[in-house]
């Protein structure tokens, strides 16, 4: 359902329940008013997803920078579990984690452009059009993005301090 | 024990990127189609302009007639009316586009019926029909075969240039498009001439008369060979169709512009152009 996807990208960005809710709402009914400007057979979903992240986004400048996604409780280890070893497994865990969490403090179109890639799966012509940006600059644009999302995680571990910059090269 | 981040390869990180999406805890997030399908019924049965609700609106109407109903008119299961209405020109939406997209978007509040998006012929080239969404392109003889009805075609102008058939209406509906010619000036939105639709509805009169006025607007009633009309001019306007449910399915006119409506037998007819009273009326009498 589109609806969903549509909540979950407005979610990424926001990183507040409301807000997304409000940013999707809006978004579907700017979505239906402008169906005049959407060219039959074009693909519908990304043309969805761009109305929804700039509702989203719109809505995020006026808030505060850094977003936390709310994660999910780590689930516990059951025994019998088909991972080689159960501490291996919450490792993994906790590293999934950690980098969720180091989503949160990107920048609204950078967490976008991972999201849509690793977390939704979109086709790389799906995020061109969803980013309104041609195929060669989603790539740039990815790169740039897990770079800093790289360098997130590098002072994460050095223990970065409270509002820090990155700016770390890819 | 942590990973060396800073060894990490894109490869590697984007894998940890497509397991960690797991560990999103999302937020419920309830179903918005309700929500959405009133504002989007609201803003289309009011113009966004005008930002009153219908309560509001409604007190601007004035009846402009208390017409004693005919029985066949009110005993109609299918009823068409018309809302006169400030129609901004994103407004102006295909509905089979609209059904699509309302599908799409999971809108279930919305009382449309949802049927696929026919695809487009291969062979045809592009036309002033297709390019506005009015649905199958068709010839007359296979528009005919289509509905139940009998198309009238206006002597006046002769064979149409193109025949459409739209489906999944409260009535299928057989469009005839004219090119612009003397007299009949390219249409601003649509870059047609004339629209002439045709389907088996009803026209509500006591729902057109009681709420149709609108600023910018205007109504006058008519006779086509005898038969009940309405002239609207001035502003766009949205038509609406009421089935039997009493759901208002939206429509609108495709013209900044004038609009003849009537009712011949149990078939509705709408001629839509940039015209003048006098050679829309022509025009419908000259329909056989």
């Amino acid at each position: 359902m589109h609806q969903d996807l549509a909540a979950r990208t407005a979610y990424v960005i926001t990183g507040q329940a409301a807000d997304a809710q409000d940013a999707v709402q809006e978004a579907l009914v700017k979505a239906y008013r402008a169906l005049g400007r959407f060219r039959e057979g074009a693909a519908f979903r990304p043309w969805l997803l761009r109305i929804v992240a700039n509702e989203a986004i719109s809505r995020r400048r006026s808030a505060h920078r850094q977003v936390n996604l709310a994660l999910r409780a780590a689930e516990g280890r059951l025994p019998g579990d088909a991972v080689p070893s159960p501490e291996g497994a919450a490792l993994e865990q906790e590293q999934r984690r950690e980098v969720a969490a180091a989503m949160g403090r990107l920048r609204p179109e950078e967490r976008l452009v991972i999201a849509y890639r690793y977390w939704f799966e979109l086709s790389e012509a799906e995020m061109a059009q969803a980013l309104g940006c041609a195929r060669g600059t989603v790539k740039s644009r990815l790169s740039r993005a897990l770079g800093k999302l790289r360098g997130i995680l590098v002072e994460g571990q050095a223990g970065w301090g409270e509002g820090k910059q990155v700016t770390l090269d890819a | 024990m942590r990973s060396d981040w800073r060894a990490l390869s894109d490869e590697e990180l984007g894998r940890l990127l497509g397991e960690s999406a797991r560990a999103v805890a999302y937020p419920e997030m309830p179903d918005l189609a309700g929500l959405v399908a009133r504002r989007i019924r609201e803003e289309a049965a009011v113009p966004r302009a005008a930002g009153r609700g219908w309560a509001a609106l409604r007190d601007l109407f004035r009846p402009v007639a208390r017409p004693v109903l005919r029985p066949a008119w009110a005993k109609a299961a299918v009823t068409v009316a018309v809302i006169v209405a400030l129609l901004s020109a994103t407004l102006a939406l295909s509905p089979s586009a609209r059904r699509a997209v309302a599908g799409w978007l999971g809108l279930r509040g919305v009382k449309i019926e949802i049927t696929p998006t026919p695809a487009p012929r291969p062979t045809a080239s592009p036309t002033l029909g297709t390019g506005l969404q009015l649905g199958d392109r068709v010839t007359l003889a296979e528009a005919q075969m289509r509905v139940p009805f009998r198309i009238l075609i206006p002597a006046e102008l002769g064979s149409p240039d193109e025949v459409y058939v739209r489906t999944g209406f409260v009535a299928d509906q057989v469009i005839l498009l004219y090119r612009a010619r003397p007299g009949l000036p390219k249409a601003y939105f649509t870059g047609a001439g004339l629209l002439l639709t045709e389907f088996q509805a009803r026209i509500d009169r006591q729902f057109i008369e009681k709420k149709l006025i609108y600023e910018g607007s205007s109504l006058e009633t008519v006779k086509v060979n005898g038969d009940p009309g309405y002239w609207i001019s001035g502003n766009p306007h949205v038509v609406a169709y009421l089935d039997r449910n009493g759901n208002q399915i939206q429509d609108q006119t495709r013209l900044a512009g004038n609009v003849l409506l009537w009712q011949h037998g149990d078939v509705t007819f709408r001629i839509e152009a940039d015209t003048t009273k006098g050679r829309a009326l022509r025009i419908a009498a000259s329909a056989r």
